[in-house]
């Protein structure tokens, strides 16, 4: 009988309890009249008990890392920081989540009990010390997306934004699993922490192994497209565009913080010996992200599809945090989970103002429909304004300093050029946002813009909406208590 | 090394020969006389009705991914039952933990309408 001790128990107690939480909501969801109450409140209360969970977690455990589970799981601060980040996406899917269900009350079982599955999986591959249970942790997290994105069965964008997503999915996981088979090939092990601490499997990981290269390569592809990278992009706006707005916001939010989260596990820490071979592939990948990301928003009118380029364009810039990472390891850390909170309030607030908005008209929201929004809705257009200048990086919100800190990581790393197409880019991006301000605050409402209906209430929108706002501004203006956790979740990393 | 795949290799071929053979000996030396009754599609000795083609009903397809599932959980069992003295008391509670998991996941479809057939 295998001799867990009581690390793998406590290594695995989030996952646990958000597990038992979304079977809870799952099942519960059924139960009739209640049905959706009952959801609702088990999966706040689960998401509750985990962070609990998380925050019990954390502990200064000095340079060592704990493993648990025969090695597969890895105990530090990086993982609880990331895995707190996942669940801060949950709970403003949750939140969101109300203004959805409130015409589809049947589905909540359903909507929260994948929600916290797919978080469970996302936790899963932050803590995840090999490869296997990695890909398990993907898996987990995708395959409820591919439901939750056409959950509006009625609705063709649904099913399309569904279908593609699966197809997709299914072939980026392919690659994924063969780089894995490859990597494992040449290093005879599944392990992360094998591959980071024992000095034979380093030289195993040099360029001029084959088997490393290819591997590494398959790697790249699979986790590039579930972070949306050029140009494994595609799926990106029509799946965005199509699901049902708060699993937009959901899947903006986690998910493609998890795959840099495990990207930066996997070529920042594990890889991080063989820095010259992947460097040059990412550098280009993060400067083509960038820009075809940016050139195709500046055409979009449709909100959710311009959201969906900004997420791939500021999935391009935390790359960067990933490039940095072979020379600075806590330090890029550092970044790339200051960039993820910040990139989530983002965007589920960004999304949330989308899910306010198609409560009062039929149809695509578009930027059209936002004209003229700061004499109707002051308070939303403030909201608003807020979170598009903190996608765009303007001081004093959160957005500039997670760009600030990234961009430094980079420049110390020595990469000039990348930080120089970065900014020019960063700039660039700013007139698509710019452009969503400018409708708001200084372009009247035409004739065709008026709201078909008022908005009713989904005071739970709104309320994400404002945390989100709140936050951004908050962390904006005293970014040290988020930068120093970061910080000290960095320096944990083995 | 690789030589101890020969035989493997030896057996595809000689399969393929022979099933390939055979066709391919229909083909050249079979008599080849077609009839209109011989066309028609076979309906179990009685007289085909109408075309085939219908509408397919979408419960043939949750039949059959709820029984791939609980096929996959039953394939799980059979390695725990063969090694159920071996595992004891902590192959108990992780099977127990697994087969709750799909216990929910029986009384989520269960709940959910799956199990009706009209």
């Amino acid at each position: 009988m295998p001799d867990f001790g009581l690390l793998s128990p406590i290594a695995a107690m989030p996952m646990a309890i958000l597990s038992v939480a979304a079977l809870v909501a799952l099942v519960g969801g059924t139960l009739g009249r209640r049905g959706p109450a009952i959801a609702r409140i088990s999966s706040m209360v689960g998401l509750a008990l985990t962070a609990a969970g998380l925050a019990s977690l954390w502990a200064d455990r000095g340079s060592r890392a704990l493993l648990a589970f025969t090695d597969t799981l890895v105990l530090d601060n990086f993982g609880v920081f990331a895995s707190a980040a996942f669940l801060l996406g949950a709970v403003f899917a949750v939140l969101l989540g109300d203004a959805y269900l409130r015409d589809h009350a049947r589905l909540a079982g359903e909507y929260h009990g994948l929600v916290l599955l797919a978080t469970v999986g996302m936790i899963a591959m932050a803590m995840a010390s090999d490869l296997v249970v990695a890909f398990l942790g993907l898996e987990l997290l995708s395959i409820p997306l591919y439901i939750l994105a056409g959950l509006s069965a009625r609705d063709a964008r649904s099913n399309e934004a569904s279908l593609k997503y699966l197809l997709l999915g299914a072939f980026g996981s392919g690659f994924l699993l063969f780089g894995i088979a490859l990597l494992f090939g040449a290093t005879g092990t599944t392990l992360l922490s094998d591959m980071v601490g024992d000095p034979r499997l380093r030289m195993a990981l040099s360029p001029a192994n084959l088997y490393f290269a290819a591997g590494a390569a398959m790697l790249l592809v699979g986790i590039g497209f579930k972070a949306g990278l050029v140009p494994f992009h595609m799926w990106v706006p029509d799946v965005y565009q199509g699901a049902p707005t708060p699993v937009s916001a959901f899947m903006a939010t986690g998910p493609k913080a998890a795959a840099f989260v495990l990207l930066f596990r996997v070529f920042g820490q594990a890889f991080a010996g063989a820095a010259e071979q992947w460097t040059g592939i990412l550098w280009a990948m993060a400067v083509a992200t960038m820009t075809v990301a940016n050139l195709a928003a500046l055409r979009q009118t449709e909100l959710k599809r311009l959201l969906a380029y900004s997420s791939i364009s500021h999935a391009g810039t935390i790359l960067l945090a990933v490039l940095a990472a072979p020379k600075d390891r806590a330090g890029s850390a550092q970044a790339l989970l200051f960039y993820v909170v910040a990139y989530a309030l983002m965007k589920a607030g960004a999304f949330g103002v989308v899910v306010w908005l198609q409560r009062q008209q039929e149809g695509d929201v578009s930027i059209a429909s936002l004209r003229g929004l700061a004499s109707r809705q002051p308070g939303m257009a403030l909201a608003m304004g807020v979170l598009m200048f903190s996608l765009a990086g303007v001081p004093p919100m959160a957005g500039f300093w997670a760009k600030a800190w990234v961009f430094s990581e980079a420049l110390q790393a020595g990469f000039l050029g990348l930080t120089i197409l970065a900014v020019i880019n960063s700039v660039v991006a700013a007139r698509y946002y710019l452009r969503v301000v400018v409708a708001m605050y200084m372009e009247e409402a035409g004739a065709a813009d008026q709201p078909t209906a008022e908005p009713s209430g989904c005071p739970s929108a709104i309320a994400a909406i404002w945390l989100a706002a709140a936050l951004t501004v908050l962390i904006g203006l005293v970014p040290g208590l988020v930068f120093v956790l970061g910080g000290q979740a960095g320096a944990m990393l083995r | 090394m690789l030589e101890s795949y020969f035989p493997i290799l030896v057996m595809g071929v000689f399969a393929a020969a022979v099933a390939g053979g055979m066709c391919l000996l229909a083909r050249l030396v079979g008599p080849r006389h077609a009839t209109a009754q011989k066309a028609e599609p076979y309906e179990c000795g009685m007289w085909p009705v109408g075309d085939a083609r219908r509408r397919f009903a979408v419960k043939f397809h949750v039949v059959a991914m709820l029984f791939i599932l609980f096929d996959v959980e039953l394939a799980f069992f059979y390695p725990w039952a063969v090694l159920f003295r071996d595992l004891r008391l902590f192959g108990l509670i992780e099977m127990g933990i697994f087969t709750a998991i799909l216990v929910a996941a029986y009384a989520y479809v269960w709940r959910a309408g799956g199990f009706e057939w009209d």
